[in-house]
């Protein structure tokens, strides 16, 4: 009886909180991507021939997000049938955004005006959490050259 | 090449569907097919069970066999004193179940065990072996009310219930452990055997309500009114609160309520005396 009340705790709780954050974090996202659109981000691996001249550092940024319970027991449910894990698809969505929008931000700070070259990797700091009642997460890296005039 | 910053559309990498509609999708299936399964099971199960006599259980689940095992915990619990202490008891109960046994019921073999607890319990395990606790003595007023207790075992038996519940069980616990060592989540593990535990419980139930039931007309037959019926469990129901706490899907037994008001029917407008306890009960009484 107590393991299903706390378990129901649990599956709510992360369900609510779980929503709100996500809620919170799509929007701000959207919001900081329209406001950084003036900074173009490419995946190109040389600078450009007509901005040989320019200044150029190493810019980067990260994040951690963490998985909520209720994400996990769904991912959990849904892996004995197989499919798209839904769940986790926005978490990494997130995390990825997230990370290339700090990229970014940080690049504006120090006067740059775009960044080529841009890798997006996972580093894992949390990959041995499949106890019971711990949590997972997504850390993703993005890292770029910056160039300012 | 021109560069052009655009602003990505949404719903590309995640999707915007509510997650509770699959989680209930999901619950749902996997609540399904594990009772499925459990009923399945529970039918071949039984299926099998019905291959095996009565007397090939009792030449199974020996006294010499349980020796080894559930008698031991209590005569360790008792010590050697308590042995000899219930002897007495044990022959006089035994002579009542031969006496409470019908005719054509005669092919199953039960032996008896009193034991020392505080608790007021019964029960019945595979091959006909009967445990009371001494408490139960104090739970009863005549011999009518012990009577129903033994009958209401001896039903167990009669119906197979033991063997049926122990056949069910490991069938059940093997095919879970098949299932559980490809599941991801310790806690999906858990659902599934919460589930399984709520469906054996509800067997249980069921199984309570025969053996009240075959117990009831045994007593009429062998008295000739089942008066003295409801002892025990008006015991019960004075002295234990707790059982009745839980909610009904999770208790093992029928609500003692429910119980006492199905044996008020039986006992209804029947007339009629009940018997007294012998001295060598009543002397066990605290």
């Amino acid at each position: 009886m107590v393991e299903i009340t706390l378990f129901l705790v649990l599956l709510i709780s992360g369900f609510f909180f779980g929503r709100l954050a996500e809620k919170r974090h799509f929007s701000s996202i959207i919001k900081r991507e329209k406001e950084t659109l003036n900074v173009p981000v490419m995946t190109v691996k040389t600078v450009p021939a007509q901005l040989t001249q320019c200044r150029t550092f190493l810019v980067s940024g990260n994040i951690v997000v963490s998985i909520d319970f209720f994400k996990k027991f769904l991912s959990g449910l849904k892996a004995m049938i197989g499919g798209r894990l839904t769940s986790y698809e926005s978490l990494l969505d997130r995390a990825r955004r997230e990370a290339i929008l700090r990229m970014k931000e940080s690049a504006i700070l120090s006067g740059g005006k775009m960044i080529v070259n841009v890798r997006i990797e996972t580093a894992s700091i949390s990959k041995n959490s499949n106890g019971r009642y711990s949590v997972g997460s997504v850390e993703v890296v993005a890292y770029g050259t910056a160039i300012a005039p | 090449m021109k560069y052009e910053a655009k602003v990505i559309p949404e719903g590309i990498n995640s999707s915007d569907e509510n997650p509770l509609k699959e989680l209930l999708l999901l619950i749902g299936g996997a609540f399904a097919v594990i009772a499925l399964l459990i009923v399945l099971l529970a039918y071949l199960s039984d299926f099998l069970i019905g291959f095996i006599s009565p007397e090939m259980e009792s030449n199974w689940f020996t006294p010499e066999l349980l020796d080894s095992a559930q008698f031991e915990t209590y005569q360790h619990e008792t010590g050697e004193l308590a042995e000899n202490q219930f002897e007495d008891a044990e022959l006089y109960l035994a002579r009542l179940i031969s006496l409470l046994k019908a005719k054509e019921k005669q092919a199953f073999k039960f032996t008896v065990t009193v034991y020392d607890d505080d608790l007021p319990n019964a029960f019945i395990i595979p091959g006909g072996h009967i445990f009371i606790s001494v408490a139960l003595f104090d739970a009863v007023n005549s011999e009518n009310g012990l009577a129903m207790v033994l009958a209401h075992e001896m039903a167990h038996q009669y119906e197979r219930h033991p063997i049926r519940t122990l056949g069910r069980g490991v069938l059940v616990s093997v095919a879970l452990s098949a299932i559980l060592g490809n599941v991801a989540s310790e806690w999906l593990g858990n659902l599934f055997i919460e589930t399984a535990t709520l469906g054996q419980l509800a067997f249980s139930r069921e199984q309570e309500r025969d053996a009240d039931r075959i117990a009831v007309e045994n007593l009429i037959a062998y008295y000739g009114h089942a008066l003295g019926a409801d002892e025990f469990f008006r015991h019960i129901n004075k002295n234990n609160k707790l059982s009745s706490s839980l909610p009904k899907f999770y208790q093992s037994h029928p609500g003692t309520e429910a119980r006492i008001q199905f044996l008020n029917q039986k006992i209804d407008n029947q007339k009629g005396q009940t018997t007294r306890l012998p001295k060598l009960i009543t002397d066990l009484q605290r």
